[in-house]
């Protein structure tokens, strides 16, 4: 049995952040600062050129830049780099290494919502494009983009640092002596 | 050190190694009985068990194909698993009794049209013992002077809300983890990753209290790996054979003085149905025709609410935490069958899948912003067997193995969603009253993780498959060992009940062996 292992857990206790300190150490992760300019006017600050540094088997440059702001329409977070969306291309691109059908489902997909938008999807503004995903919701292509995003997105430690979730917790000695309980606003 | 029994060696062979069959199967080892247990899964290292959701979902789901039919979740109906200590691994060892009227679901409730609903063959009192040695040998907190776990945040939010509802019976539930060392493992860290298996074994599971036990014997052979494709019998119509594809492929048979089968209730109505032969033509122990039929599941929903500070979800156990004011038969609410509302923690990612199934854009993305404003609670609500949801045999489509695949097929009972609407808005009333932001539902999102009924005891061997000992009625030594047995489903957790029908299960295989009937 492994009782004995608890001792050799480390005590390492990580102390809450206070809100200035945060923003500081979520900067120092690669988070954008929130409400910065490039965020507002546009989901996506990347550049074509930056998108063909990314080495994508499967998908080229556009389509890397057009489902990145895809996936930054269906879950906005205003202080996520755009480099936690193009995490996701990188997913959906080792995706097409297994699903031999995604790559030409994706292809049909981008030429519908191009269609809606009236062309350049990059070009477009946020609510046409939001509302060219509202056209395509239900299926087939939707719902893996959905998924695909989700898991990608939520999945991600920088993602989990910004919403407050502290993933593997055992390296901490789990959190009976790390707030567990330490609800404080219930009582008023 | 491990028994080493051959193939040619009529042994009590086990099919299964979860709450069910690894507690029989040790219980008959330390009586000296031998025994071998195929387990269709890997034996997990414990270093191989990480605070990660993901990467154990992979190490021990059940992920053989099933197809899914009716209200089934698609291509994914149950979440069971595939490995030494089956669900015992991902459960969240919440180990509530049931109560002694569910016992008697028939009785209590009256005829209810497009139902089979039939009393158990037992009552409370005979399994009361088993419980409390079922207890005893899990560490259940709240019982045989176990001090109970101290409730989380979670826990909190959900007992502030409820008192001021109105509810009172309301504590941090009885849970198979050690609040304190206990029985050689560890103490609860609150790690949060419960369902994932637990990393310091404060959590019961048999892959290391039931399965190494049974091993120091000398009367016990666990065979990982090894998946079972069919049971055969005798002229007689006696079980004598286990025919198994082991680890590296190979087809083996392992000769058998009884055969117990626990590889939860959809594997274990697909095995015996995977079992016809001249004799049972349609499956093994089925002249009744009720395997895989009464397929129950209960009813699972999640509230969530939104909460005015933060709660912090994910810190401490997930189940310990229970309101039980509702657990009772009151038909003034408008429908038979208990409720139970339990403490449960999701992941961002579950959150954002399930909140709004398809939910997107910045709405919804802001919701999961707050995830750490998120408080919830899972509702249990017993449902009622009904003789079409039922567990049946692809007719073209094979596994790995070559096995015809499971269809696994439920609809709800018109009682069900009585008592589900009405258990949504109780709950919602729990985090209203608390002054939740937003208070959300998760409906028909689960994958079924109690699975039960479709093998089920009783008295008339025209409606059941099993006696009230998990005997079927058709083969003597043939025994059911798992939730397929549950006759009714409860509203309870059904673990701990599994392990006491183990238990006393156990005590009359090792009678009849004793008396050299077996």
């Amino acid at each position: 049995m492994k009782a004995d292992g608890v001792a050799s857990i480390p005590a390492a206790r990580r102390t809450k952040l206070e809100p200035e300190q945060r923003r500081e150490f979520l900067k120092l992760l690669g988070f954008a600062a929130a409400g910065s300019a490039a965020v507002l006017s546009h989901p996506l600050s990347l550049s074509a050129s930056e998108a063909d540094d990314w080495n994508l088997a499967g998908v080229d440059a556009q389509q890397g830049l057009m489902l990145a702001s895809i996936a930054r329409l269906l879950f906005p977070h205003p202080e996520l780099n755009d480099s936690v969306y193009v995490q996701v291309v990188r997913d959906i691109d080792a995706d097409m290494g297994q699903r031999p059908d995604l790559a030409k489902l994706l292809q049909n997909t981008a030429a519908t919502l191009e269609q809606q938008v009236g062309g350049d999807w990059l070009a477009a503004s946020v609510p046409e494009q939001v509302q060219a995903l509202k056209s395509i919701e239900g299926g087939e292509a939707f719902f893996y983009l959905r998924n695909r995003t989700i898991e990608s997105l939520y999945r991600n430690p920088l993602v989990w640092q910004l919403v407050g979730y502290e993933g593997s917790s055992i390296e901490y000695g789990g959190y009976i002596n790390r707030g567990f309980d330490d609800i404080d606003w219930l009582d008023s | 050190m491990s028994g080493s029994f051959s193939q040619q060696q009529s042994v009590v062979v086990v099919i299964g190694s979860g709450a069910g069959g690894g507690v029989l199967a040790n219980a008959l080892a330390q009586r000296d009985i031998d025994v071998v247990c195929l387990e269709a899964g890997r034996r997990l290292d414990m270093s191989e068990i990480v605070n990660d959701e993901a990467a154990m979902f992979g190490k021990f789901t059940w992920l053989d194909p099933r197809e899914s039919s009716g209200q089934t979740i698609p291509g994914f109906p149950a979440w069971t698993c595939k490995t030494v200590g089956g669900t015992t691994l991902h459960w969240t060892a919440s180990c509530p009794r049931m109560q002694a009227h569910e016992f008697k679901a028939r009785s209590t409730y009256g005829a209810i049209d497009d139902t089979t609903l039939e009393d158990w063959p037992l009552a409370f009192d005979d399994i009361a013992p088993y419980y409390s040695a079922a207890e005893q040998l899990m560490g259940v907190t709240g019982t045989h002077g176990i001090e109970r776990l101290p409730g989380n945040n979670n826990y909190k939010v959900l007992e502030a809300g409820a008192r001021k509802v109105g509810y009172r019976q309301i504590d941090t539930n009885n849970v198979a983890i050690n609040p304190t060392p206990r029985d050689g493992r560890g103490a609860c860290l609150q790690t949060g990753f419960c369902t994932s298996g637990c990393v310091v074994q404060a959590k019961w599971s048999t892959l290391y209290t039931e399965i190494p036990r049974a091993e120091q014997t000398g009367h016990f052979e666990l065979r990982p790996e090894c998946m079972v494709t069919r049971i055969a019998h005798d002229d007689s119509g006696r079980a004598n054979e286990v025919h198994y594809i082991d680890a590296g492929g190979t087809p083996r048979t392992q000769k058998a003085s009884a055969v117990c089968v626990a590889g939860n209730a959809i594997e274990t109505a697909r095995l015996l149905l995977n079992s016809s032969s001249d004799r049972f033509p349609t499956g093994l122990a089925n002249s009744s025709d009720q395997v895989g039929r009464n397929y129950m599941r209960h009813m699972i929903a999640g509230v969530v609410g939104r909460m005015p500070g933060e709660v912090n979800i994910h810190r401490g156990a997930h189940q310990a935490g229970i309101i039980k004011d509702e657990r009772g038969y009151n038909p003034d609410r408008g429908f038979v069958g208990g409720i139970l509302m339990l403490t449960v923690p999701f992941a961002p990612e579950i959150f954002a899948k399930f909140l709004q199934p398809n939910g997107w854009g910045p709405e919804y993305a802001d919701i999961l912003a707050h995830y750490n404003h998120l408080a919830a609670m899972l509702i249990h609500g017993e449902d009622l067997p009904q003789a079409s949801n039922r567990i049946t045999l692809h007719q073209q489509k094979v596994d790995g193995y070559g096995l015809p695949i499971p269809v696994v097929h439920y609809e709800e009972h018109p009682n069900t969603a009585k008592l589900r609407e009405y258990a949504l808005s109780r709950g919602r009333s729990v985090y209203e009253a608390l002054g939740a932001k937003d208070v959300y539902d998760m409906v028909n999102v689960f994958p079924a993780t109690h699975n039960m009924g479709t093998a089920r005891m009783g008295s008339d061997r025209k409606t059941s498959v099993c006696n009230r000992w998990g005997q079927t009625h058709d083969v003597d030594n043939l025994f059911v060992s798992d939730g397929s047995l549950f006759t009714s489903a409860g509203c309870e957790n059904p673990t701990l009940t599994i392990v006491a029908l183990a238990l006393r299960q156990a005590d009359h295989i090792a009678g009849r062996v004793g008396r050299g009937e077996l």
